[in-house]
């Protein structure tokens, strides 16, 4: 009996993973849309199980990406991140008025980088991707991915060092630390 | 300074990457069979993107209910018509209803999920324009029952109505065909052109509830709508039962098994009385495991009010 054996597997994956798979679909899509993101991308490893591999995050990431570029319109997908970025901005701001900005810092920086760079980032540093599983996912060599992850980082940190230097555009960075 | 900045993204994780309810009973998906030529989508086809249960859940996350035994047929003493009869009662009752039109559809629905701690309820109101350059608006109520704007981005008069797996116009919906064939063949050319969705019967009883229950059409279409689902075939009456606002109604079903032997029942909620449609339901192995309940649905010609105003 193959089948109660399917529907073990499919809930043990299910639960397990069913957190990492929405993590990636609010940072990609919204929140707005990530319940319907996570529900298309396990009925589809319902629907193919015998194909999940025995590693199954990178695989259904993969998925869920595709069903983000199938399904929605760009517009739809646009207006839903774009809220989502301002959603973290006012958590990160309840963080400043703690005293830690580093953080507010680091996500105002991000919302700066375009889509495809966060997504490498991301992919890496929340979703606990290897290089090389994070290349399975966006469909690229494991070498491509750690030269585009390299520039990625290079332009986040680019825009965690502009950051304060656009509030202060007649100062550089520098000279107003050694003022400090 | 690289390595750190990794390490610094990785603690900067914004706390809306976990969700605020846990996950929906994978049983829901399991109900669906594995290897249909086409993918169906679990989703909550009257729910537009961005005014989701998903959407409301943060703001709701206080009001999460532990539910008793889901309520199922009643026996109320009364000798359950078939579902056609019910359905063609349903399609007289809206022959009569009077036209409808103007500047705003307005519906409120209260959208139920069954979660690993219980059930989450979600009520929203949609004002959702009908003519281009008005703007489409939508409320939440908190836990509190005060109502909170809600932007409802990326919608105008073009997109606003969700049918048949795709946005439509209210235009289009207006423009539906009132014979019930007609109808089955337009929704038919549709099922063709998507390329998500179920078997025939599925999409078209999902699509005949769409209309009945939630869309701006004028009343002949939604009772073609009825004339419609009254002569698909496997769809079943419940009997009388009970939706999840208290209001009793009969339940048509339509039923699906998956291949694990799970089943899945998409349930239509009806008054006989007055043939409107009450809710729609989802339920799996005897558990009722979302709904969407109208509270209403009407047509309105007013500027859509502020949250402070509403009740």
């Amino acid at each position: 009996m193959k089948q109660p054996d399917d529907g073990r597997r499919f809930t043990a994956i299910y639960h397990e993973h069913h957190r990492q798979v929405y993590a990636y679909a609010v940072s990609r899509a919204g929140r707005d849309l990530a319940d319907d993101i996570v529900s298309d991308t396990f009925l589809t490893a319902w629907r193919r199980l015998d194909a999940v591999p025995p590693t199954p995050l990178p695989w259904l990431l993969g998925v869920a990406r595709n069903v983000i570029s199938e399904r929605y319109r760009a517009e739809v997908r646009q207006a839903s991140i774009a809220a989502e970025l301002r959603a973290w901005a006012v958590e990160a701001q309840a963080d400043v008025a703690d005293g830690v900005t580093e953080r507010a810092a680091m996500l105002a920086a991000l919302a700066r980088l375009g889509e495809d760079d966060r997504e490498l980032l991301t992919l890496v540093a929340w979703q606990g991707l290897g290089t090389r599983e994070a290349a399975r996912v966006v469909g690229c060599s494991t070498a491509t991915y750690f030269v585009r992850l390299h520039r990625a980082r290079k332009r986040l940190e680019q825009a965690l060092f502009q950051a304060p230097a656009a509030r202060h555009v007649s100062r550089p960075l520098q000279t107003q630390e050694h003022s400090r | 300074m690289s390595r750190d900045t990794m390490r610094i993204l990785a603690e900067a994780s914004p706390r809306r990457l976990t969700p605020d309810v846990p996950p929906a009973d994978p049983a829901m998906i399991m109900s669906y069979p594995r290897e249909a030529a086409r993918a169906p989508r679990p989703t909550r086809r009257l729910v537009l993107a961005g005014v989701g249960l998903a959407a409301v859940a943060a703001v709701t996350a206080a009001v999460v209910l532990r539910q008793a035994t889901p309520q199922g047929a009643t026996t109320a003493g009364l000798d359950p018509a078939t579902a056609a009869d019910l359905l063609l009662v349903a399609a007289t009752r809206t022959d009569t209803a009077p036209a409808g039109g103007g500047r705003y559809w307005v519906v409120r629905v209260e959208h139920g999920e069954q979660r690993d701690t219980g059930l989450v309820r979600a009520t929203d109101e949609r004002w959702l324009a009908t003519k281009p350059g008005d703007p489409s608006t939508g409320y939440l109520r908190d836990p509190s029952g005060g109502w909170k704007p809600r932007a409802v981005e990326g919608h105008t008069a073009e997109n606003n109505l969700l049918l048949a797996g795709r946005p439509r116009s209210a235009a289009e919906l207006a423009a539906l065909p009132t014979s019930p064939d007609e109808l089955k063949a337009k929704l038919l050319q549709w099922y063709a052109a998507s390329s998500a969705t179920e078997s025939r019967d599925g999409f078209l009883f999902d699509s005949g509830a769409a209309i009945v229950l939630g869309l701006p059409v004028p009343a002949p279409v939604r009772a073609a709508a009825y004339r419609m689902l009254a002569e698909l075939p496997g769809i079943a009456s419940l009997g009388p039962v009970t939706d999840a606002l208290g209001r009793s109604g009969i339940a048509v079903a339509y039923t699906r098994r998956g291949d694990g032997g799970t089943e899945g029942q998409q349930r239509l909620i009806v008054d006989p009385a007055s043939g409107n449609a009450l809710a729609q339901e989802s339920w799996t192995a005897g558990a009722r495991l979302s709904y969407t309940a109208v509270v209403k649905a009407e047509w309105s010609d007013d500027t859509p009010p502020d949250a402070a105003d509403m009740h």
